[in-house]
């Protein structure tokens, strides 16, 4: 993302006829500026020398103007303070949400530890960690309605105007860029963009579930992003073509004639995959993404193209002991898979009795739905009159190997085989 | 006497469009190259002025960096 200069991300642009803020948002300006961000409203500079201006800046800002996260920058860190005096009930569902809790991810951090499923559960280090540094990257609501977020060291998006919509690219990518972003608009070499993208399809087109959550998350916490209530399907729009070609009729989950295949399977093009990312100890502030050309999950940080089939453990037996994100897709019985960054000493930083977690708690080749949809892809594709079966049945071609999970290709790339055995496709394949 | 009709159905529109452009487009205010007399600021004074910003801005601390992501 284009970074901004400094005096830009705090630069309220009047165009036009405008002479005040009070002209770009009329309602939020009668809150004033000390309203939401205290310091002082008027100042006096002694001289018109840069020196006392500068002096009579600092007066008005106090001593916390820099930091991102103080209340003086984002007055939503403090949202039942600010934000909730008018939105109280957006304001207090946000405050449990996903996006303010991380509940995925909290959950998995938990489990990796001793197989729990709280940190509440864990050692008090671990718990401490997790809000020191996995929480540093939880949204506020100015990082979503007003400013970029943390993440891209914010900026004002339209001036400071309170915009009731996100914007796709300053908001939702800014922090879901690596993947869902690089997919989406078909930024990996080879790829094209996503068909709703090219479409015209904003995240909140399709994402129209409430991201400030629903209120029922504290007590029953989405232990998956999965598990979200109200994501969308691609059968909330496409509900009418479960018969529309042989190969739906054939593969559509829940149909019971063949193999259930998960839509990602046939429709998505290769995504984005990461391996070895360490926390960074210190609450993340002396963390350094290292790329180099090593595909193992021994070495540095590292982002690249695959596309993998993976089996569904949870399509046989549904109660099993499987992660969250497998046991929610049980009517899948194939469905995709991306290497999350984890190896055994992700959290050796944290020195918090986490050095070497156990990897086989939980796959590393996890569910996943690339946001990189076609109609034709490369397993779809029946040009000259092949059938699309002649990309994904082994028994017909042998390029079609190179799809799937086989243990062989963990154990050459990523080094982790025991952590994906249920996910290793070679006991469920007819080659 | 149809295409007459579709003439000047198309040459609204195309005006129309021109217009709502016009009307749409930024109008830059003038901007100071330096700080002028004055002593006394409020909040906006300064944030709405793009010449004081860029002066003062770099000396901000942490919010000068840039994004990434």
């Amino acid at each position: 993302m284009e970074p901004l200069a400094p005096w830009e991300k705090v630069y309220i642009k009047l165009v036009g006829s405008q002479t005040s803020f009070k002209d770009i948002d009329p309602v939020h300006s009668l809150v004033g500026c000390v309203g939401c961000h205290g310091g002082t409203e008027h100042v006096s500079a002694t001289t018109t020398s840069y020196d006392d201006r500068l002096i009579a800046m600092n007066t008005a800002h106090g001593d916390e103007i820099g930091s991102l996260t103080s209340t003086f920058t984002d007055p939503s860190v403090d949202a039942q303070g600010k934000c909730a005096i008018c939105h109280e009930d957006i304001t207090n569902r946000n405050e449990h949400s996903t996006h303010s809790m991380l509940w995925g991810e909290r959950y998995k951090v938990a489990f990796r530890y001793n197989g729990s499923e709280s940190l509440e559960d864990c050692p008090a280090e671990i718990g401490e960690a997790f809000e020191g540094e996995c929480m540093s990257c939880h949204t506020t609501c100015g990082q979503c309605h007003v400013s970029r977020p943390n993440s891209v060291k914010g900026g004002f998006i339209n001036k400071h105007r309170f915009n009731k919509t996100p914007n796709m690219t300053n908001n939702c990518l800014a922090c879901h860029g690596s993947r869902i972003g690089t997919d989406y608009k078909g930024e990996l070499e080879g790829n094209i963009s996503d068909q709703h993208y090219m479409n015209g399809y904003d995240c909140l087109d399709c994402h129209t579930e409430d991201l400030h959550g629903d209120g029922t998350e504290l007590d029953n916490p989405p232990n998956s992003r999965y598990a979200v209530n109200g994501l969308p399907t691609c059968t909330g729009c496409h509900e009418d073509v479960s018969a529309s070609n042989t190969y739906h009729l054939m593969h559509w989950s829940g149909s019971g004639y063949m193999a259930d295949i998960s839509c990602f399977v046939c429709h998505s093009q290769p995504y984005n995959n990461c391996n070895s990312c360490h926390t960074g100890g210190e609450w993340k502030g002396n963390y350094t993404e290292i790329a180099t050309d090593t595909h193992s999950g021994d070495g540095d940080y590292l982002e690249y193209p695959e596309f993998r089939i993976a089996h569904n453990p949870a399509y046989d037996d549904p109660d099993g002991n499987w992660s969250p994100s497998l046991k929610l897709h049980s009517e899948d019985e194939w469905i995709l898979v991306r290497h999350i960054p984890m190896v055994h000493d992700n959290y050796e930083n944290w020195d918090a009795g986490y050095d070497s977690y156990d990897i086989t708690t939980m796959e590393t080749w996890q569910y996943t739905s690339p946001h990189n949809i076609r109609r034709w892809t490369a397993q779809t594709d029946t040009t000259g009159g092949v059938g699309c079966s002649a990309s994904c049945h082994t028994d017909s071609d042998t390029t079609s190997l190179n799809l799937y999970l086989f243990e062989s290709f963990v154990d050459s790339t990523t080094n982790d085989v025991d952590a994906n055995q249920h996910v290793i496709v070679d006991e469920h394949l007819n080659q | 006497m149809l295409m007459k009709n579709n003439f000047l159905k198309t040459t609204a529109v195309f005006v129309f469009a021109l217009l709502l452009i016009l009307v749409s487009c930024e109008k830059i205010p003038p901007l100071s190259d330096n700080l002028s007399d004055e002593l006394d600021f409020t909040c906006e004074s300064c944030h709405i002025n793009e010449a004081v910003l860029a002066q003062l801005a770099p000396d901000t601390g942490e919010d000068a960096g840039g994004g990434g992501g």
